[in-house]
C-alpha cells in the first residue's frame, strides 16, 4: 500500500472519532459567540463604532479581530489541540494506534491534520458567521450603512492571513498534547503566551514573537497596502517554524516509548 | 515451513539500568493456544509490547510469521490482532463507530464488522455508546475490534483482568472458539493461572525476564514436576505423623486435620493404609491430590528459594 492510502485512511478514521465530541462543537461554536457578542455591542450602540467615511464591514471586522487573535486564538487552539489528542489519552489509544499497521509518521500526520482541519473549520465559521452577523446588523441597524457590502476581500485575506499566522502555534500545542495528557499544560502555555504578548506588545522585536504572529497578520487592517502580501514576514515565519516543530514533534513522539 | 508463528532468540531489554528481559527464548507453534505465564512484573507485558512493536528489539531476534520484526513491522502486524489490557474503545462513540473506525485504518472490508459482532455476540448493541458496556462487553469489543484484519495470530495482554466469573468465562469461551473454529493462534498472558489452565494448550513460564518452562500443557501434567500427594485422617494424627516420618516418608505442610504424604505410586498408598492399621489406627480417610499447575508454578518461580526446604521443614519442628 502506498502512503497516501495510508494517510486517506487514517484521516478518515480520525475524522470519525471526532463526532460527537466536545473539541468540534468548540471549533463552530467560539467564532459564533464572539461574533454574537459583537452583533450585540453594534445593536446597541454602532453609532460611536461607525462614524463618517467609516466602511461598517471593516469596523467591525476589527472589532472582532482584535480579540479573535490576541486573546481566543491562543486559548482556542490550546483548548482543540489538547481535546483532539486528549480522546486518545482518555481511551490510552496510543498503544492500540502504533500496533496497527499503519507507519507512525501516518497516524502522526493524519492527528495533524484533523487539529489544523478544526482551525481551518473555525476560520471559515467566523467569515460566514461574521456575514451573517452584518446581515442581521443591516436589518436592526439600518442607519450603520452595513446594507452596502463593500471593500469584504481585505477581510478575506485578513482571515486567511490569521489562520497561516497560528501555524506555528498549533504546531507547537500540537506537540505539547500529544506528549502529555495535560489540558492544563496546555492552557497554561496558552495563557502565558498572551500575557507575555500583552506586555510585550510594544518591543521593538515583538514580531519575531511566535504567539505575536496572528496579531501582526491583522494589525494593518483594514490598510490595503499591508493586506495586498498573504505571505508577509510573520506568515512566513509561522510556516516555517510552525513547519520545524512539527518535524521536530514527531522525532520526539515516535522516539517515545509506549507503556 | 516454519512451525513457528513466534520465535525470539536472545531477547534482551532495560528500561534504564533496570534490566526486564534476559535471553527470553519463546516458540510459539502455528495453531496453538500459547499460555504465556508470570508472577507479576516478570516481563510478560514489556515481551508483549515488542512482540506488537511499541517498544524496540535492542539486542536479540524477534520473528514473527517468519519475518524479523524490525524490518518488517508493518507487515507483521496486518497479521496480528492485539488486544493489550484494557482494550482502546472510545466511550464517546457506538460499537458499530469503533468498529468502523478501526475497520478504516487496517482497510477491511464493510461486510467485516457484522461478522466480527457475530463473532463475539455483539450485534444486538452495536448501536449503543461502548460507554454503557459492561467490562466484559468491552473486552469482547476489543476482541473483535483485534479480529476485523482477520489476523492469523491474535496476541492478548490479560484479556480477563478486572472481571467478574460470568466475563471470564464469556472471555475464555470466545478465545478457545477462535482457536477451534477459526484457526487463529492465540498468545495469551496472564497470571491467573486457572485461567490458562483451562484453554491453553502451550505454556511458557517466565520470570524475571527469563523462560523456566516452555512445553505443552500435557507434558507439563506428565513432566519431572508432578507429584502425588496423599491426604490422611487418622484417630491420632500425631502418632501416625511420627510412624510415618520415623519411616522415611516425606510429609508436607499440615492442612486442617489431615496428613500430607508425598507419595510415588498407588501401590504405596495401600502399603501406608495397612501400615497404620497394623499399628492400630483407624483411618478414616484418604485421599490423592494430583499438585496442580498453580502449585507447580509457584515450585517453578519459586524453586530457588523457599517452598521445597519450608515444606520439609515444618512438620519436623512440630512434636
Amino acid at each position: 500500500m502506498s502512503s497516501v492510502t495510508y494517510y486517506r485512511s487514517s484521516l478518515s478514521a480520525e475524522t470519525l472519532k471526532l463526532k460527537n465530541t466536545f473539541a468540534l462543537w468548540l471549533a463552530i461554536l467560539a467564532p459564533c459567540a464572539l461574533l454574537s457578542m459583537n452583533v450585540l455591542v453594534f445593536w446597541s450602540k454602532g453609532q460611536h463604532f461607525v462614524t463618517d467615511g467609516v466602511n461598517p464591514w471593516h469596523r467591525f471586522a476589527a472589532q472582532n479581530f482584535g480579540v479573535y487573535a490576541l486573546l481566543l486564538m491562543p486559548i482556542y487552539i490550546a483548548l482543540l489541540t489538547s481535546l483532539t489528542n486528549g480522546i486518545e489519552h482518555k481511551a490510552n489509544g496510543w498503544k492500540h494506534l502504533y500496533a496497527l499497521p499503519l507507519p507512525k509518521s501516518t497516524i502522526y500526520t493524519a492527528k495533524a491534520t484533523t487539529v489544523l482541519g478544526l482551525v481551518l473549520l473555525s476560520n471559515v465559521v467566523f467569515v460566514v458567521a461574521y456575514l451573517a452577523a452584518g446581515l442581521f446588523l443591516s436589518m436592526v441597524r439600518p442607519d450603520l450603512g452595513f446594507d452596502a457590502m463593500t471593500g469584504l476581500l481585505p477581510v478575506y485575506i485578513s482571515v486567511l492571513k490569521l489562520f497561516l499566522a497560528t501555524f506555528v502555534i498549533i504546531a507547537l500545542q500540537f506537540w505539547l498534547s500529544i506528549r502529555w495528557s495535560s489540558i492544563a499544560l496546555s492552557m497554561g502555555v496558552g495563557i502565558i503566551g498572551i500575557i507575555t504578548l500583552m506586555i510585550a506588545l510594544r518591543w521593538e522585536y515583538i514580531h519575531y514573537y511566535p504567539f505575536a504572529y496572528p496579531f501582526m497578520a491583522i494589525k494593518g487592517f483594514p490598510n490595503e497596502t499591508s493586506l495586498q502580501n498573504v505571505f508577509g514576514q510573520e506568515v512566513l515565519l509561522s510556516l516555517g517554524t510552525g513547519l520545524l516543530v512539527f518535524i521536530l514533534g514527531y522525532f520526539d513522539v515516535s522516539s517515545k516509548r509506549i507503556s | 515451513m516454519n512451525p513457528f508463528i513466534i520465535e525470539t532468540h536472545g531477547l534482551s531489554y532495560s528500561f534504564g539500568k533496570h534490566q526486564v528481559l534476559h535471553d527470553l527464548e519463546l516458540r510459539v507453534p502455528k495453531g496453538a493456544i500459547f499460555g504465556f505465564l508470570g508472577p507479576n512484573g516478570a516481563g510478560k507485558s514489556t515481551t508483549i509490547r515488542i512482540l506488537l512493536g511499541l517498544l524496540p528489539v535492542p539486542k536479540g531476534q524477534v520473528r514473527v510469521h517468519g519475518q524479523d520484526l524490525t524490518e518488517h513491522r508493518i507487515d507483521i502486524l496486518r497479521r496480528t490482532g492485539s488486544l493489550i489490557e484494557m482494550p482502546t474503545l472510545y466511550r464517546h462513540l457506538s460499537g458499530h463507530d469503533n468498529l468502523e473506525m478501526h475497520r478504516r485504518m487496517v482497510q477491511a472490508p464493510f461486510s467485516r464488522i457484522a461478522e466480527v459482532l457475530q463473532i463475539v455476540g455483539l450485534t444486538k448493541d452495536a448501536h449503543r455508546k461502548t460507554k454503557e458496556y459492561s467490562l466484559g462487553m468491552s473486552q469482547r469489543l476489543g476482541i473483535a475490534l483485534a479480529l476485523l484484519s482477520e489476523p492469523e495470530l491474535l496476541v492478548m495482554d490479560e484479556p480477563t483482568n478486572g472481571l467478574d466469573p460470568s466475563g471470564i468465562r464469556e472471555v475464555r469461551e470466545l478465545i478457545v472458539r477462535l482457536n477451534r473454529d477459526f484457526g487463529k493462534t492465540i498468545f495469551l498472558s496472564s497470571h491467573l493461572l486457572s485461567e490458562i489452565e483451562k484453554c491453553a494448550t502451550e505454556v511458557a513460564i517466565i520470570d524475571k525476564g527469563t523462560t523456566l518452562y516452555q512445553s505443552s500443557l500435557q507434558q507439563l501434567y506428565q513432566g519431572t514436576f508432578q507429584s502425588n500427594v496423599l491426604h490422611l485422617e487418622t484417630s491420632n494424627n500425631t502418632i501416625a505423623h511420627k510412624l510415618l516420618t520415623d519411616h522415611a516418608y516425606q510429609l508436607l505442610p499440615q492442612q486442617d486435620e489431615a496428613l500430607a504424604v508425598q507419595v510415588q505410586d498407588r501401590q504405596q498408598v495401600a502399603k501406608i493404609n495397612r501400615f497404620l492399621i497394623v499399628n492400630g489406627l483407624e483411618v478414616y480417610r484418604l485421599s490423592t491430590h494430583t499438585q496442580n499447575l498453580e502449585e507447580l508454578f509457584l515450585n517453578i518461580t519459586n524453586r530457588d528459594s523457599a517452598s521445597v526446604t519450608i515444606s520439609e521443614s515444618i512438620p519436623a519442628l512440630k512434636p
